[in-house]
């Protein structure tokens, strides 16, 4: 049951930091720059300034680092995966040898770049959810995507719908927790059987959560037409987004250093 | 003895930031065949503490024994202890899954490994504890049920597996005054007919304090009292009041009463106790 309570996706922390009070549309597009100019470079000393960059954004923001670096954890496998096709997969000068398996010094290269540049892009995304609360990220979202309103998408739409998913991962996962034990207690068992039980298993969990979802979807609709919801159109906003100084600085900043970083490296 | 508890604590989020202790050094002793009340206003403990009772939760430190075993020591079955202790959560008309209600009530003697003969003895037997027609219901889809109805299939659903002990967490909450009654009168028959030791967890004073022969209050992760609704009533109103959670609207009258400087007993629970005691005090023969 533990394993539920360590999902720090999309956890927001308040603080009072810099980080934190940049205009949301302005992190995204700095996100942005820093992940294409991560598929940019080609250098360890490129992922250097632009890791430094980050941390430093990190040490700003005043979100303690363990919990920017926790959402590593579940990816943990995948760079580690990634690191090790890389090292023997990649032909080249053998700088070790076992048996059939050999280690080259380009594998070695190119598998310690790829795993910084996952490890920069996750620290990059979990700082960006960690130091923005969801409600600014999808405000954000939704004045950025409206640029593309005359193509006929619908921002408002994607955002409510963002923002209604967010918020409810919380809530189902408590739920998840709670009809799980509630199971348990009348004799179900999560933890032994082969891969087939074990999702067999799963049935009494999954009915009782889909049909609260549906149901809690169904109230949720209701409540919203009860209060007059009708879509994007004419719609204000409680919070109107506005550029301040810093966010202009911010922005430059990044965009200065990502276009450097990418170029020169 | 049945269940024992040692100085239990329990911390929620332990180490990180939305770090919150829940339970405060708990010492309780439950006998068998006891019938206790666990009061206390929402998010006191309540439902923390029970889920320790049949190790969903494992305490911060402390130690709960439960017929003598050791809830904590590595290679304790925790499913049997989960088929001694029945536990009933909260709107337990929320895990109901299966197609019909004889594969929901057979659902936990099956995963017990018993013989269909015999499971369908435990569902028959279970559907008849709580007042449920097996000719009528067995076949049915639990979810065409009503919410009172529907509980009292979750209630069945927990009695097939034939538990020594019944934890039920607030099983009166959303339910209409009449639902109230018939599964509280459901729980007391199965308390009185099988000897079973009962818990119920509850917010309200009102029809629980009737109901129980001992009341545990528990206020911000402590059991602040622990003693018979009649003792607490009478010695502990003003505790009670304090913490918020008031009492029965007959025990506050006479509470009122003895304030006014009648000398009546305080420890009343129905408006019958109360009558025949205002007028034993007033020396007028009991009428009906």
């Amino acid at each position: 049951m533990r394993i539920l309570r360590n999902i720090s996706f999309g956890q927001y922390i308040p603080r009072d930091s810099l980080i934190h009070n940049l205009d949301p549309r302005i992190k995204i597009l700095s996100c942005l720059a820093i992940i294409v100019s991560l598929f940019l470079i080609t250098k360890f000393s490129g992922y250097l300034i632009l890791g430094c960059f980050v941390l430093i954004s990190i040490i700003i923001s005043k979100v303690h680092p363990k919990f920017v670096f926790r959402g590593l954890r579940p990816l943990l496998f995948i760079i580690i995966f990634t690191l090790i096709i890389h090292l023997f997969m990649t032909e080249g000068e053998v700088i070790y040898q076992l048996g059939f398996l050999k280690i080259t010094r380009e594998g070695l290269v190119k598998g310690l770049l790829v795993s910084f540049r996952l490890f920069i892009l996750i620290l990059t995304t979990s700082l960006l959810t960690l130091a923005t609360s969801p409600i600014s990220l999808t405000d954000g979202i939704e004045r950025l995507l409206s640029v593309f309103k005359f193509i006929g998408m619908p921002a408002h739409e994607i955002a409510m719908m963002m923002t209604i998913a967010l918020r409810f991962i919380p809530t189902l996962l408590e739920e998840t927790e709670k009809i799980m034990k509630a199971q348990i207690s009348r004799g179900a068992d999560f933890e032994s059987g082969n891969i087939f039980n074990r999702a067999k298993n799963l049935i009494p969990i999954l009915i009782p959560l889909f049909v609260n979802a549906f149901r809690r979807a169904d109230e949720l609709a209701i409540a919203m037409e009860a209060k007059c919801y009708r879509g994007g159109e004419g719609r204000t906003h409680y919070r109107e987004l506005k550029i301040k100084k810093t966010d202009i600085l911010t922005f430059v900043l990044t965009i200065v250093i990502t276009i450097t970083v990418s170029v020169m490296f | 003895m049945f269940i024992h508890l040692e100085n239990i604590c329990f911390t929620y989020s332990l180490g990180m930031p939305f770090e919150t202790e829940v339970l405060k050094n708990i010492n309780l002793e439950i006998d068998k065949g006891e019938f206790i009340g666990l009061i206390g206003n929402t998010g006191c403990g309540k439902t923390t503490l029970i889920q320790h009772f049949n190790g969903l939760l494992t305490p911060t430190s402390g130690k709960i024994c439960v017929e003598g075993v050791d809830l904590n020591k590595k290679g304790v079955n925790l499913r049997l202890v989960r088929q001694k202790i029945g536990l009933v959560f909260q709107y337990p008309e929320n895990q109901l899954f299966e197609e019909t209600i004889y594969q929901e009530v057979a659902f936990g003697p099956r995963k017990l490994g018993l013989p269909e003969g015999k499971i369908e003895k435990r569902v028959r037997e279970a559907l008849k504890m709580v007042d449920l027609d097996y000719n009528l219901y067995a076949e049915r889809s639990p979810f065409s049920l009503s919410g009172g109805e529907m509980r009292r299939v979750a209630l069945a659903s927990i009695l097939s597996i034939r538990p020594k002990m019944l934890i039920l967490d607030e099983p009166t909450a959303n339910l209409d005054p009449q639902g109230r009654d018939n599964i509280l009168s459901e729980i007391e028959k199965i308390h009185y007919n099988f000897g079973m030791t009962v818990v119920l967890v509850s917010h309200n004073m009102e029809k629980i304090a009737e109901t129980v022969k001992r009341l545990l209050v528990m206020y911000r992760g402590e059991i602040i009292i622990d003693d018979t609704p009649q003792e607490i009533f009478e010695k502990h109103a003003n505790d009670l009041v304090k913490v918020g959670l008031g009492l029965p609207q007959v025990t506050e009258c006479m509470h009122k009463l003895k304030a006014k400087g009648k000398d009546v007993y305080t420890g009343v629970l129905t408006v019958d106790d109360a009558e025949r005691e205002v007028l034993k005090k007033m020396k007028k023969p009991i009428k009906r």
